[in-house]
């Protein structure tokens, strides 16, 4: 075993087996020159040798594999604990380290640090063969999995440095030893891929500073003296939503727990309705309207800055429904710091977005939001840098009327209004529990539409008021800030990725300069690494794959919007997104979904091309032409699940129901009342456990629930009642019970704390079986579609009515 | 042996029904339980799954200077009750006297009931300021007064605090509300009311009104087989784990002096 161990290792490093020890030794550090390849003969003999590399790294690495899995594998296992330190232990040796004293002496600290960049900069710019590069990834892939065993932050910043450390070496390697491209349309081509690389990696590095130390800030409670209590403003504004959506925040922010007398409440309604007004005199709130519309949610907001007195200001997107506690939750950090100009919660949707409901992801998959409010302002806090969002936030009047009231040079006010606090030296806090609830969007067209105003404002920010410059941020507050701003730049780069190896199959263009085997040696680390320490600081927020799925599904509709806004950022116009809609048949969305189809259209061309030339013609760079296959492959996926997205499942409840098991009680017309317990709620009737007990659908009742030890009684109606279950419908609501609902079920200051609960855990190779499956369906739903669109076309030319409406 | 005694100052309000599935709930809670009966009435039985109010009770063999504590009987729950028992006029007229001269009659009669081990005494009786309640909240190591959330619990408020005045300074008591109609707003604001009034004497959760417990009484079934989705089950369940966490209940009885 030992020696075939050894005949194997100077196999490869040009040992013989007899050879002396300072052979060997040197052959650890100095390879023999590779003999020259000779001229391929036929095409036989050419493909075996074009595909030699491949097929070599592939036996090696699947005896590797095997090798490590086998029977040796468990006899390893039970010996790795005395050999290696046990991985906890280790973690709070490490810890104690980090905290020791002379660490902190300069001279040492220097030294250090000077040690680690000519070690680091060795790691990253040394050139290696393959073989030396495989055993270099294996080195950092075992050190990267042990250390992922270890618990804490260090041991994820480890990993950090890990990734970044391969992947700045595949970065030097493609910068230094692929780009001596022949034609200059292979240069333009092989250097746009380059540049986009390069984006990624910086986005990587950005974001692993961004998030390297989540905060995890704690409330601080409120003083006992409820005279020291300050006055707070809560702003509602609405455009043109229904009021329907708007009544359950007012009546919610109503029940804020907070002295009375120091809470206010406004509607500021752009769109000046009638219904509103009176609706506001019925609930007792203060209701305002501006003779224009400048600045849309904005200017709507400093419009009523002026007019209103509170010491603070907490905005509600109409939508957002706030917790009862949101007040207790946020203020304390205001009375402890006086600096702090700002508080953020988490904007928290309890209906599916278009990408949860169209792909079957809803609460089991973290959504695209999830990272940014369950991971990324966290890490923000920790550089005091925490963004403001525009809603579910509160903030201190005096900074706010300083920097001139909410920003509205750009279409993202809010993140634009804090970076102009925080050039003024203010800080922003982030309350990473969840304080309000809304609707998400809820068509793909809707969903795009906000992710290309963000897009847009961001790089309108960058252009105007750019982070990097100008005074009154510390360093990581810019880079923050940068990242927030470039991440949203990965339109053109996700394109460019999208098509790169098309140019190869379709043109034969080499925009890489390097044998296949290697370019996968060094890309290859890369993504592992940045995968694995992902996992680890992004784990429960973002499942590995996810962040491509979601990047490629916007990139097409993002580019365009942020590239204009860069080039002139005044341009274009803010929209709003319609909330409230209802699916009533599943369509698929050809307007919004053009663009990939163009794409999948040419990825299965050059990958049919890629086929023929892999086996049929041009068989002279089968290992080029496995590459770009299996990228394509990829895109091709990714673009299904693109696809997939663009197929709206029907939605066909206009309320949304939260899954919460709540006490409840029904009162039946025979007197007898019934105790269960809800299964879900909704603003419009409840989901009851319970045997049933003679209830039948149409009888009139009277449900309660109970907001601490009062109850609440409402009238409903049942509307189901079969086994064990029991719906029932309210029924002519006064305006007092429908608070009162509110306060029983949204509002609840813990309704939405175990909302991640049921969440799948991250599983990197299932979660790659996962994307697979859902490219498939996609491509499986547009076969669905495209039938079903052929049949109504064949319907409408014969003159039969078509069964579906067809949506522009 | 610790003595839990249901009182009120009003008729009718629901304090038989909740001795008897108070003590099915303390019995679901693997508490033993006795419950007796100290109330001419002589219901207490029908509620606990008797067909007809038994002839025989513990008052008089007691009076007659036998062996009463005999009477006792046992439902098919395992709990164990003494029924009043009917009583003739004559013997009545005996039982007042007596409890008039002896206001510790009830409670010295008590310690001689055969030990059982950690058991808990429910003791019902009529409303005040009958002699027999008077005796009642003598012998108790806790009281549970029972109201309603109407007009007439708030008009005898008043009444009722001049009771609890007299009673020993140490002696634990709760209000518990019983037989709430929530759907009736007039009753919820007498439940706010009595709360505001009575402030944390006042138990938080009521005992809801519910048909089930008519039901059960008249089907001679105990709530607890026969409607376990009731809600004012769900309340005594409640009052029972509440009852069970103070501290006089869960020891032996005080030493009667
Ligand atoms: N929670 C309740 N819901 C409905 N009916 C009840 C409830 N509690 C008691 N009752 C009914 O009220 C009536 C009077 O109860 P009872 O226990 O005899 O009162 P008391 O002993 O105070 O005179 C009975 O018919 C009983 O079934
Ligand atoms: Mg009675």
């Amino acid at each position: 075993m030992k020696r075939r161990g050894m005949a194997w290792v100077g196999r490869h490093l040009g040992v013989p087996a007899d050879a002396s020890l300072w052979l060997w030794l040197y052959r650890l550090f100095v390879l023999p020159r590779p003999a020259a390849p000779d001229q391929p003969q036929d095409a036989a003999s050419r493909l075996q040798r074009s595909l030699a590399p491949l097929i070599h790294l592939r036996t090696r690495l699947g005896r590797g594999l095997i090798w490590l899995l086998g029977p040796v594998c468990r006899p390893i296992a039970r010996l790795e604990p005395r050999l290696l330190p046990d991985p906890v232990a280790l973690n709070a040796r490490l810890e104690r380290l980090a905290r020791a004293p002379w660490l902190e002496w300069p001279l040492l600290r220097g030294g250090v640090f000077a040690v680690a960049a000519v070690v680091l900069w060795l790691a990253i710019t040394t050139p290696f063969t393959g073989f030396e590069q495989v055993l270099f990834f294996l080195f950092t892939l075992s050190l990267a999995l042990y250390v992922r065993r270890m618990p804490g932050n260090l041991p994820a910043l480890l990993l950090i440095g890990l990734s970044v450390l391969v992947s700045l070496r595949y970065g030097w390697w493609r910068a230094t030893q692929t780009l001596t491209l022949e034609s200059p349309i292979e240069k333009a081509l092989g250097w746009g891929l380059l540049l986009a690389e390069i984006y990624t990696w910086g986005i990587l590095i950005l974001g692993f500073i961004q998030t390297a130390w989540p905060l995890k800030r704690k409330p601080v409670p409120l003083p006992a003296d409820v005279n020291q209590w300050p006055t707070v403003d809560i702003f509602v504004p609405t455009y043109n939503e229904p009021l329907a959506v708007v009544r359950p925040t007012v009546l919610a922010a109503k029940g804020l727990d907070w002295p009375a007398e120091k809470l206010r409440i406004y509607i500021l309604d752009d769109g000046r309705r009638e219904e509103f007004r009176e609706f506001a005199a019925a609930a007792g709130v203060e209701y305002m309207t501006r003779p224009d519309n400048f600045h849309a949610k904005a200017g709507n907001l400093n419009h009523a800055l002026p007019l209103t007195h509170g010491e603070f200001v907490a905005i509600f997107d109409c939508d957002h429904i706030p917790n009862r506690s949101f007040l207790q939750m946020t203020m304390g950090w205001f009375l402890q710091d006086q600096r702090c100009a700002m508080v953020q919660t988490p904007h928290h949707f309890f209906s599916a977005d278009p990408f949860e409901r169209n792909l079957g992801t809803f609460r089991r998959i973290p959504n695209e939001g999830a990272l940014f409010y369950g991971l990324v302002q966290d890490g923000n806090d920790f550089w005091d840098a925490t963004f403001f969002c525009g809603s579910c936030a509160i903030l201190r009047r005096g900074p706010l009327m300083e920097v001139g009231g909410i920003a509205v040079e750009t279409v993202t006010e809010d993140a634009h209004t804090a970076l102009k606090l925080h050039r003024r030296g203010y800080s922003t806090a982030y309350i990473n529990i969840t304080q309000a609830a809304g609707l998400a969007t809820e068509s793909l067209s809707g969903h795009v539409g906000q992710r290309i105003r963000w897009a847009r404002g961001m790089a309108q920010i960058f252009r105007i008021d750019n982070p990097f410059l100008g005074k009154g941020l510390t360093f990581f507050q810019r880079l923050c800030y940068s990242n927030a701003m470039l991440h949203f730049f990965y339109g053109i780069p996700r394109l460019v990725f999208l098509t790169a190896p098309l140019s190869f199959l379709f043109f034969e263009l080499h925009i890489i300069n390097a044998m296949a085997s290697m370019i996968a040696l060094y890309v290859l680390p890369h993504i592992v690494h940045s995968n694995i320490a992902n996992a680890r600081i992004q784990g429960p927020f973002r499942h590995t794959f996810w962040a491509e799925v979601y990047e490629s599904v916007l990139a097409w509709y993002i580019a365009l919007p942020t590239t204009i806004a860069f080039i002139n950022p005044r341009l274009g116009k803010f929209n709003v997104t319609a909330k409230g809609g209802l699916v009533e048949e599943s369509y698929f969305d050809w307007v919004i979904s053009k663009p990939y189809l163009i794409l999948v259209s040419i990825n299965l061309l050059g990958f049919g091309i890629g086929i023929g030339r892999m086996f049929f013609w041009n068989t002279h760079e089968q290992g080029t032409v496995l590459l770009n296959l299996l990228w394509t492959f990829y895109n091709l996926l990714m673009l299904g699940a693109a696809v997939s997205v663009a197929t709206e499942q029907r939605q066909v409840r206009l309320s949304h129901r939260v899954p919460a098991r709540l006490p409840a009680m029904l009162r039946l017309k025979d007197g007898r009342a019934l105790h269960c317990y809800t299964e879900d709620f909704s603003l419009h009737g409840l989901g009851l456990l319970l045997a049933n007990d003679g209830i039948r659908p149409g009888d009139v009742l009277k449900v309660s629930l109970w907001r601490g030890p009062v109850e609440h009684v409402f009238p409903a109606r049942v509307v189901v009642a079969r086994g064990g279950n029991v719906g029932v419908h309210f029924e002519g609501l006064t305006l007092e019970q429908e608070a009162a609902l509110i306060q029983c079920t949204f509002a609840r200051a813990d309704i939405w704390a175990a909302w991640n609960n049921e969440q799948d855990a991250d599983h990197p190779l299932l979660g790659m079986k996962e994307i697979f499956m859902l490219g498939l369906e996609g491509y499986w739903k547009l076969a669905e579609h495209m039938g079903k669109g052929g049949r109504e076309r064949w319907q409408r030319l014969s003159g039969r009515p078509a069964t579906r409406q067809s949506r522009a | 042996m610790p003595r839990l005694a249901l009182i009120s100052n009003l008729g009718g309000c629901g304090r038989t029904s909740l001795v008897a599935h108070l003590a099915s709930a303390f019995v679901e809670r693997g508490r033993q339980v006795l419950a007796v009966e100290f109330d001419p009435a002589n219901v207490l039985g029908l509620h606990l799954g008797l067909e007809r109010s038994p002839e025989a009770g513990w008052v008089s063999p007691l009076l007659a200077g036998e062996a009463w504590t005999e009477a006792g009987l046992q439902n098919s729950e395992q709990i164990a009750f003494l029924p009043f028992g009917r009583l003739g006029g004559a013997d009545l007229a005996a039982l007042e006297t007596a409890l008039a001269q002896d206001e510790g009659w009830l409670a010295r009669h008590l310690s001689d009931v055969p030990e059982l081990d950690n058991a808990l005494v429910l003791l019902d009786a009529p409303p005040l300021p009958s002699a027999f309640a008077r005796q009642t909240l003598a012998a108790a190591d806790f009281i549970l007064v029972v109201l309603e959330a109407d007009g007439r619990s708030l008009a005898q408020l008043p009444a009722l605090e001049t009771w609890l005045a007299t009673l020993a300074p140490d002696q634990p008591y709760a209000v518990l509300v019983n037989r709430l109609d929530s759907s009736l707003p007039l009753e919820r604001d007498f439940l706010a009311v009595l709360q505001y009034r009575l402030g944390h004497r006042c138990l938080p959760y009521p005992v809801h009104r519910d048909e089930a417990v008519r039901l059960s009484f008249a089907c001679f079934v105990s709530l607890f087989e026969a409607h376990p989705q009731s809600q004012a089950l769900h309340d005594l369940v409640g009052v029972a784990g509440w009852l069970e966490g103070q501290a006089a209940l869960a020891g032996a009885s005080r030493v009667t002096p």
